[in-house]
């Protein structure tokens, strides 16, 4: 039983993790419609930004917020200079534009930070013991994953529910046509839907290279995660991607402990297997809603 | 109020308007009839700021308005209420209002500018937290007049708003539709296929055939133009 419930928590935590990600990645989705297979490697090369302004002396929190400031603004204008060019055609052209954008960040982290893996955390909130309750154990890391998840989760429910501003973003994701018409400036939306999505990647980025080190590598499996938990929850669904995230932990971390050992990474197979079948049930994600048409 | 002087409008390659202009004086119900495909949609949409104008002008209250955005339309006071409604099926009643009142937001004013759209439309006012693809057709085309009034336009376009409904729920529109403007002294320029509806409620009325003005008059004269009545009017 402790076993059981030590991995359910072990897979809860890094199943957040896939979550934040995977929340970065619908918020785009909403946005422009643009499945962003490059929202990992943005989030590393955030990452890197992140790392770069903790090696001056500037402190934790100006660097986090000069991070998240610089994410948002490299995810407006990516949907600004490039994405709007190939809205509106086809669906190919836009995944095409992101495994463009896949490269040009991997390319160009490469060339600024060089291939070594850097030393990134675990910051000192983060290290220490763990904390047990009878024989289940949660270390400080992937408390401080919970936690923050459950506060991003928690602010962008409050924008999107609460403000004028978040009522405008949903409106625009819904209708663009109707939201022009009631004067509602959709470029700056999509815009500010990038932003906010990579701004949540590079919290995603920072949270992950605590523990996996920072390369241009880190997010490649967390990416592959992330994503199955937005399809999985259903690609224009916030809570969607955080119960997939989790899902996708749990199931993962399951997988992994109760099938035999020496099959390599039958984890990865059995969860995707998993996926595969709640899809094969509801095509739209367990969140997701079926494009409904009254005329 | 609102001046549109010769102008043509194209969907990529195919020309849809060459050369329409007309006049609507402020306070008034001015109509567009016309066949399908007459060019009306696109005569609202091009004043809405949805399409671009190759050449002539649009003019609202003295200000040239041709090359404005939508947002920008918006806020000078032009409201449309589209073809096919275009309402925020997701969401609520009462946040498409909300949506409506987007560019106007002071807190006060919200409250009671819902108060005055609810006396035109009071079937909305126990619907306000249902989601609003689950309203019928006359109330779904009540929500989409409801929330362009929100944002207080003292021009309001509107594409169809008889599309889809009974022909008594139709005439309930319109006379609805006549009672707002009146009420609020709002300018409403309606396109309708439903012409002797429409034309019951207009000052003015003008005749598009193949993407120009055939004929224009106010509407009495157009109710006692034979050709109007046989082509158009159905009488």
């Amino acid at each position: 039983m402790d076993l059981f419930l030590q991995q359910l928590i072990g897979g809860i935590a890094s199943g957040s993790l896939y979550g934040i990600l995977a929340l970065g990645i619908v918020l785009i989705y909403r946005s422009t419609g643009t499945l962003n297979f490059a929202q990992g490697q943005m989030a590393m090369f955030s990452t890197f930004v992140a790392w770069s302004a903790l090696s001056t002396a500037m402190g934790f929190w100006p660097a986090f917020f000069l991070t998240l400031l610089s994410a948002m603004a490299m995810g407006a204008l990516v949907e600004w200079l490039i994405v709007r060019r190939v809205e509106g055609t086809s669906q190919l052209n836009s995944l095409i534009v992101a495994l463009g954008l896949f490269l040009v960040f991997d390319g160009l982290a490469l060339y600024i930070w060089g291939p070594l893996p850097k030393g990134f955390g675990p910051f000192s909130v983060f290290s220490g013991g763990a904390s047990c309750v009878g024989g289940v154990c949660i270390g400080r890391l992937n408390l401080g994953i919970l936690a923050v998840s459950v506060v991003i989760t928690a602010l962008l429910y409050l924008l999107f529910q609460r403000t004028r501003f978040g009522l405008a973003m949903r409106a625009t994701a819904q209708n663009r046509l109707a939201s022009r018409l009631v004067g509602i400036p959709v470029g700056r939306m999509l815009s500010t839907g990038w932003g906010l999505g990579t701004a949540v990647g590079a919290i995603a980025g920072i949270l992950a290279a605590q523990s996996l080190g920072l390369d241009i590598r880190t997010m490649f499996f967390v990416l592959l995660f992330a994503l199955s938990a937005a399809v999985l929850g259903g690609l224009d669904s916030p809570a969607g991607a955080v119960a997939g995230g989790l899902v996708i932990g749990v199931v993962k971390n399951m997988a992994g402990t109760y099938t035999p050992s020496g099959v390599g990474s039958i984890d990865l197979a059995v969860a995707f297997g998993i996926i595969v079948l709640v899809l094969m049930v509801r095509p739209t994600g367990i969140f997701g809603r079926p494009a409904r048409r009254r005329v | 109020m609102l001046t549109i002087k010769d102008i043509h409008v194209s969907y990529g390659q195919a020309p849809a308007l060459h050369g329409v202009s007309l006049e609507a004086p402020e306070g008034e119900v001015v109509t567009i009839l016309g066949a399908n495909g007459a060019g009306k949609s696109t005569t609202i949409r091009a004043v809405a700021g949805l399409l671009p104008v190759l050449a002539g002008s649009i003019e609202f209250a003295g200000q040239d308005i041709t090359r404005l955005s939508t947002e920008a339309i918006v806020r000078l006071g032009i409201c449309a209420a589209p073809e096919g409604r275009q309402l925020f099926g997701e969401m609520t009643v009462l946040e498409n209002l909300r949506l409506g009142a987007y560019t106007r937001s002071e807190g006060r004013g919200f409250s009671e500018q819902m108060g005055r759209v609810l006396s035109y439309f009071p079937a909305l006012e126990e619907r306000l937290s249902l989601s609003s693809h689950l309203l019928s057709g006359g109330e779904q085309q009540m929500l989409a007049i409801g929330r362009a009034l929100m944002a207080r336009p003292r021009l309001l376009l509107l594409d169809e708003p008889s599309l889809g409904l009974a022909p008594l729920l139709a005439q309930d529109m319109f006379s609805r539709i006549k009672n707002l403007s009146d009420g609020e002294g709002i300018t409403v320029l309606l396109a309708e296929q439903a012409a002797n509806l429409a034309v019951g409620i207009a000052g003015y009325g003008y005749v598009l055939e193949g993407g120009k003005v055939a004929l224009g008059d106010t509407a009495e004269n157009l109710l006692d133009n034979e050709e109007v009545r046989s082509a158009y009017l159905g009488l």
